[in-house]
């Protein structure tokens, strides 16, 4: 079963993600203008983001893209209008093909082009990712998702005869993928500095990808890891000309909440599995402090109260995204 | 007899625009700055006076680089340029060669060309201990219209430390987007430590913006002595002045098909496979596939991902850096020279042997793993030293040689792959007849398929 399949109830902190996104980009694309953008994504079989795309921020040029005919197929059944295009083809071809995708939206100056990877082939991930950053123009937006799970690593106690420890072994392997995206001074991974890694990481590819971009500067506006069972990282980056009259993004925009100032800046989002009744009352008590809120509980929502008040703080700093759709037996 | 007129002559020397905008397109930047560490250690060779034996002869000399979008700057503790030797320091080009001494400098342009490479104007300060001075390369002496080739030098107060200091205060502009990338950075922080991870290994430090770089020099699956299993194949020889050193083996286990496979659709792995060549300690060519190092040549086959587990090195050794087969940019090999077509024959026959491991156990290499988990990884250098401890002598002497010791597959009843391929909707509509579900590996829907048909067959005896 991939990921797709699976409800997004079950998955809640994928779906603050994904509104903390629409957020960042009600924010951003003011300056332009929706009308100016083509939103290009992998979409998944039900095109949801497409679907937030259109609906929520008003953008009417849509662009998917899977190397599954079948899949395609089903996105074209499930496309938000008529007018969105849905193509079989792997991420691999996006970049080569972004000149005829703005071709087929004549009147659109724009991208949003989000790679929401699931899988840790990290080497073509980050090759894809440049290849299609160096692509991009003043304006534009990149966003790209990638599995954050140490697991990918291999099994635990792999790293015994092959490493001094298990995080010096995560950091070989992960030089053996990405190594020249992988900073020298890093000599070890502990267990929870895998999004900060990527993080730095994807700093170095983005460094890479402007040597290429003619001026053009690669900012980091969001920065999020979250978990519904398998860590994952996402970074949103803004493209812009700093020599430019028209600012992008906006001055404003460092104001938001969740924007983020640098690569050491990531939200973590963290929220727990919730029923219906336990939000309404965490809600009651959402002015308050994690140690109110669990007190109100009455059970630990993690295992333990110091991951219990982690998640409450975490529910607490994004519950305006939670999703409310529930099966009605909730 | 009357004296012969002499007839006209026209000038054949240089142009200031040769060196300062022409030359330095023969050279990448991070190569132009690999010279200048070249330079450090060159020094700390003279003031070793050859005395390169042991472990660790250059602990305690250091290089320290800073480079920003601002500027560049390195320093050095290696002695400085001697009084007796600052006039030939600067011309472009060596007048003469330093003999008994281990460098790989030999035309005298490395620092000039990293500097005109690097700079927009230049001082170059050297605290020796017969005394301090500095040499400025100022903005009008750079300019390719400017014939000028006086350079002004002046004495400044010597330093305890004894080295060597350029400072480039401007920077040209392409290199100042450079030197302001962090990617660009890391880049040269790698390069640093391959191309010098074998003297960093012997005790020199580089440091740069502060950051003390670690060596990577090559480490091989290898057992010691006579030992059954997985063992690197091992040469080596002193041939006209010239120690050489040949070693092949496996960094990984062995490449399974599927991800011989994999690879064709996609990159999976920083190749880190191949032959590297070090001239005296340094690295000339990094993880070579080509026919340069033997691959497709003689016998051997042409680099494919099946061979993603083999690497190995060719060492050479000299105090006479005019032995070295090495090209003016010092970062490339001259391939027909004698001394490297005799090494890289040795090479050739421990990629051949690497080679037919890899074939012999072709769709059983996850047996082969038990192997390589029994022979620990080891510094190919250091910790490996095969021939000289158990080689069998070269025809004709003067140098010994260990062939790998690499385990065959038992004959009686050899493993053979099946490899076909099927429309993903055929293989769907197997997988879900055979497991009830569209499993994720068409590989699983093929083996089961063998599985059930050789059951059947044993079972009707046919």
């Amino acid at each position: 079963m991939s990921a797709d399949d699976i409800p997004y109830q079950l998955r809640p902190n994928k779906f603050i993600d994904r509104q903390i996104f629409l957020e960042a980009m009600s924010r951003l694309l003011p300056v332009r203008g929706p009308e100016s953008y083509i939103y290009v994504s992998m979409g998944g079989r039900h095109l949801m983001d497409h679907h937030a795309a259109y609906y929520t921020l008003g953008i009417q040029a849509l662009y998917s893209f899977d190397k599954d005919a079948n899949e395609v197929a089903r996105q074209k059944f499930n496309r938000p209008t008529g007018k969105a295009i849905c193509e079989a083809f792997s991420s691999s071809e996006l970049a080569g093909r972004l000149d005829e995708i703005m071709s087929r939206f004549r009147s659109r100056q724009n991208l949003i082009v989000w790679l929401d990877y699931t899988s840790a082939d990290r080497r073509s991930q980050f090759q894809e990712s440049k290849q299609t950053l160096v692509k991009l123009k003043h304006g534009d937006i990149f966003r790209v998702t990638l599995n954050a799970d140490i697991r990918t690593f291999g099994a635990k106690g792999e790293w015994r005869d092959k490493a001094v420890g298990p995080g010096e072994y995560r950091i070989a392997k992960l030089r053996s993928q990405i190594g020249e995206f992988v900073p020298t001074i890093f000599e070890r991974m502990r267990d929870d500095e895998f999004p900060a890694t990527l993080s730095q990481c994807l700093k170095l590819l983005v460094e890479s990808a402007q040597l290429e971009m003619n001026g053009l500067t690669v900012l980091p506006i969001l920065l999020t890891t979250y978990s519904d069972g398998t860590p994952m990282l996402t970074a949103t980056f803004a493209i812009a000309d700093p020599v430019s009259e028209q600012r992008f993004p906006p001055e404003k925009f460092k104001r938001w909440k969740f924007a983020s100032r640098n690569w050491e800046d990531i939200r973590s989002i963290s929220s727990p599995v919730l029923s219906l009744r336990e939000q309404y009352r965490l809600d009651q008590n959402i002015h308050r402090g994690a140690q109110r809120m669990l007190a109100g509980l009455k059970f630990e929502p993690a295992v333990g109260e110091e991951a219990s008040l982690q998640v409450l703080q975490s529910y607490k700093d994004y519950h305006r995204y939670y999703p409310n759709f529930r099966p009605i037996e909730d | 007899m009357a004296e012969e007129e002499p007839g006209e002559t026209i000038w054949g020397g240089p142009t200031k625009r040769f060196f300062v905008s022409m030359l330095t397109r023969d050279i990448e930047l991070k190569d132009a700055i690999l010279d200048l560490i070249d330079n450090c250690v060159d020094g700390a060779t003279r003031q070793l006076k050859g005395k390169l034996k042991g472990e660790k002869p250059y602990e305690g000399y250091w290089a320290r680089l800073s480079l920003s979008a601002e500027g560049f700057e390195i320093a050095d503790n290696c002695g400085g340029i001697p009084e007796s030797s600052i006039k030939d320091a600067f011309l472009l080009g060596r007048p003469k060669l330093d003999h008994k001494i281990p460098t790989i400098g030999m035309y005298g342009i490395g620092m000039k060309r990293a500097i005109f490479k690097i700079g927009e104007e230049a001082f170059v300060q050297s605290f020796s201990i017969d005394g301090a001075f500095e040499v400025e390369y100022t903005r009008d002496w750079l300019d390719p219209e400017n014939d000028e080739w006086d350079l002004p030098i002046s004495e400044v107060a010597n330093k305890k430390t004894k080295g060597l200091t350029i400072l480039i205060p401007s920077l040209r502009k392409e290199v100042a987007k450079k030197f302001g990338n962090s990617s660009f950075e890391n880049d040269l922080k790698t390069a640093v430590s391959e191309h010098f991870g074998y003297l960093i290994q012997r005790g020199f430090v580089v440091y740069v913006n502060d950051e003390k770089l670690r060596s990577r020099t090559l480490h091989l699956h290898g057992l010691d002595g006579q030992q059954e299993g997985i063992r690197p194949f091992d040469f080596e020889a002193v041939r006209d002045g010239v120690h050489v050193r040949v070693t092949v083996g496996f960094f990984r286990p062995l490449t399974k098909m599927e991800e011989v496979d994999e690879e064709a659709e996609r990159p999976v792995e920083k190749r880190e496979a191949g032959i590297s060549v070090i001239c005296n300690d340094r690295l000339v060519l990094l993880n070579d596939v080509s026919m340069k190092t033997g691959w497709g040549d003689g016998g051997v086959a042409r680099y494919h991902p099946q061979f993603r587990g083999i690497a190995g090195f060719i060492i050479f050794s000299t105090d006479n850096p005019e032995k070295l087969p090495i090209s003016t940019t010092k970062r490339d090999l001259d391939v027909g020279e004698e001394i490297f077509l005799f090494a890289r024959q040795y090479c050739i026959e421990g990629l051949k042997e690497c080679i037919a491991f890899t074939n012999k156990w072709k769709g059983m290499e996850e047996e082969t793993e038990k192997f390589f988990s029994a022979a620990k990884l080891k510094d190919a250098r250091t910790e490996i030293h095969l021939a000289a401890k158990h080689g069998i002598p070269l025809r004709g002497g003067g140098g010994k040689k260990l062939n790998a010791s690499l385990p065959v597959p038992a004959q009686r009843n050899p493993m053979r792959r099946i490899s076909f391929a099927r429309k993903e909707d055929a293989i769907k509509t197997v997988s879900v007849h055979l497991f009830g579900e569209d499993v994720d590996s068409p590989k699983q829907v093929g083996e089961e398929c063998f599985d059930r048909m050789l059951k059947t067959a044993k079972k009707e005896g046919r």
